[in-house]
């Protein structure tokens, strides 16, 4: 497997797996309870 | 949500784009695809979902009739009832070949098979005139067996009957895809021989090799337009997006709870199954056993040869005998069994909730209508496969009607309901902050991209496809009656809709003369 090969193949193992661990752990730490404020500069 | 959204795309149709598109050269566009159309679509699904349900509108022409007061809105949502419909019917009956292909892996009957036996023992089984292996009445009991297993599960509710498949599914699902992209990813190289020009040339190939394919992008070849739409259409297809489903199940959500970090989770979970496990499975297998070559020419032989044909022979030629190949065939079609089963339990939730909703029927009833409609459809899908009759609903409503659906609901969720608007709902209840990055992305590039990509379809496909270019004789006239049979379901939606909000109308006006 050629260096490049690999290096494309780990970066993009590392931004799916990151993402999907990163975004379990903050659902587990989620308080379903508080709503949050929406982002600013944003209106009805 | 994640149950829906990983699926038999992830495991078959995922490698085959690849192996047909170039491999590293599919997955940059892949990518791309997947950050600018695939995350945002799904925000935007969960956002009409909730917005809908928040208004007691459970399926699509209800919340597009809130979303936007316009007369011919709730006509536009008959996609949201009409897609999952079709493909529910067709997706059913894929489903049963993994049910079957898992008992035929048990009872050993494709063991020993070279490829011509294992080509003929998929081609016995789809077409019913050819009885050289399978008994007539075989496709029809698996199918009838998946589908009632699958309106079974329906019947029982979100919490009772989905929930809790997708809890045992999911699991299952991902421990078997484990231990196979183990067993794949530690082959031995194994000698394949190659015919180029004429000339005889044998070399050792190794799941690597597979993995060096999927991840060496030819650069020259970026600017294929063909090779951005196969990698949009992927993402379209795996993420369950623009077919009715997601907004479904996001209509039991309040504004209370998130979308914004679970839609995120949906995405990243179906990427893990598709990129890591999907993409490490088949194509690191296949290419030790056949090269590279013999991987491209799989998979342009025919959609599910890489998982019917190629894989039960490279479970043949497992070191350590005919039991981790009995192992490996129950653990990869079970796999796609569980990975079909929990998206098409969701494919039969809109369509259900409509008749529950505005017409009162109760979930068995519903269910039941539905199960009957789709054995009775999925009769001439197995009647007619080899004929195109399938096809042609995959062509439509699989993939066309996709990105038809993806279009008109960010049109009105982003520009007629308004991108500020589009924005706060989104982040409602929300655990984490949208990047602000997206929301040009969501309210220009995410439609752009949609439009582009329906023009270039309506241009490259479509029209050859409308008028049948280079289709043999003989699938004409069944082809034809295929479309015949959507349109008659798409009309017979339109009217249930135009009933149901008669009724509405009715049940108002009453309630005003009472008072």
């Amino acid at each position: 497997m050629s260096t490049g090969a690999l290096l494309f193949m780990l970066a993009a193992w590392a931004v799916v797996l990151g993402l999907t661990a990163w975004s379990f752990v903050r659902l587990m730490k989620s308080d379903p309870g508080r709503e949050a404020a929406p982002p600013p500069g944003t209106s009805l | 949500m994640a149950g829906n959204a990983v699926g038999l795309g992830n495991f078959l149709r995922f490698p085959r784009q690849a192996v047909e598109n170039g491999g590293g050269t599919f997955m940059i566009p892949y990518f791309i695809a997947f950050l600018l159309v695939g995350i945002p679509l799904m925000w935007i699904e969960w956002g009409v979902g909730r917005e809908g349900g928040a208004r007691g509108q459970g399926s699509l022409p209800g919340m597009f009739d809130v979303i936007w007061n316009n007369r011919i809105a709730k006509y536009l949502g008959v996609l949201g009832l009409f897609m999952p419909l079709v493909i529910l019917i067709y997706y059913c009956y894929i489903e049963s070949w993994t049910l079957a292909w898992t008992f035929f892996s048990l009872s050993g009957a494709t063991r020993g098979l070279d490829q011509a036996g294992m080509q003929g023992f998929l081609a016995s089984y789809q077409d019913l005139g050819n009885h050289s292996v399978h008994g007539f009445w075989t496709p029809f009991g698996f199918f009838f067996l998946t589908l009632s297993i699958n309106i079974w599960v329906v019947t029982r509710g979100l919490t009772g009957g989905i929930e809790r498949l997708a809890k045992i599914g999911m699991p299952l699902l991902f421990l078997f895809a484990a231990i196979l992209v183990i067993r794949v990813l530690t082959l031995p190289p194994h000698p394949v021989t190659e015919i180029a020009n004429g000339v005889a040339t044998s070399r050792m190939w190794s799941p690597w090799d597979g993995l060096n394919f999927m991840y060496s992008p030819d650069w020259s070849a970026l600017n294929r337009p063909g090779v951005w739409l196969a990698a949009a259409g992927q993402i379209f297809f795996t993420l369950s997006v623009g077919m009715g489903t997601l907004q479904a199940y996001a209509s039991y959500l309040t504004k209370r709870d998130d979308i914004a970090l679970s839609g995120l989770a949906t995405c990243a979970t179906n990427e893990t199954a598709e990129v890591v496990l999907g993409g490490s499975l088949a194509i690191p297998a296949i290419v030790t056993f056949f090269g590279i070559s013999g991987a491209v020419s799989i998979a342009s032989a025919g959609g599910f040869d890489l998982g019917f044909v190629a894989m039960p022979l490279v479970f043949n030629q497992l070191p350590g005998g005919p039991l981790v190949g009995t192992l490996a065939g129950v653990m990869w079609f079970g796999l796609l069994f569980f990975a079909g089963i929990t998206s098409s339990v969701a494919m039969g939730t809109p369509a259900l909730t409509f008749l529950e909703e505005h017409f009162g029927w109760n979930r068995r009833q519903s269910g039941l209508t539905i199960g009957g409609l789709a054995l009775l459809l999925g009769l001439a899908h197995i009647v007619y496969y080899t004929r195109g009759f399938l096809d042609e609903w995959d062509y439509w409503a699989g993939t066309f009607g996709l990105v038809m659906l993806a279009l008109i609901e960010t049109i009105l969720f982003v520009w007629v309901y308004g991108p500020e608007n589009m924005w706060r709902s989104i982040h409602e209840g929300a655990a984490m902050r949208i990047p602000r990055f997206f929301k040009p992305v969501m309210t220009y590039i995410t439609p752009v991209f949609l439009l582009v990509m329906m023009v270039w379809w309506t241009v490259q496909e479509a029209v050859p496809t409308l008028l049948m270019a280079g289709k043999p004789e003989v699938e004409v006239p069944v082809r034809w009656a295929s479309r015949a049979v959507m349109l008659g379901i798409l009309v017979a939606q339109l009217l249930l809709i135009r009933a149901a909000w008669a009724r509405r109308a009715r049940s108002l006006d009453a309630v005003r003369r009472a008072a």
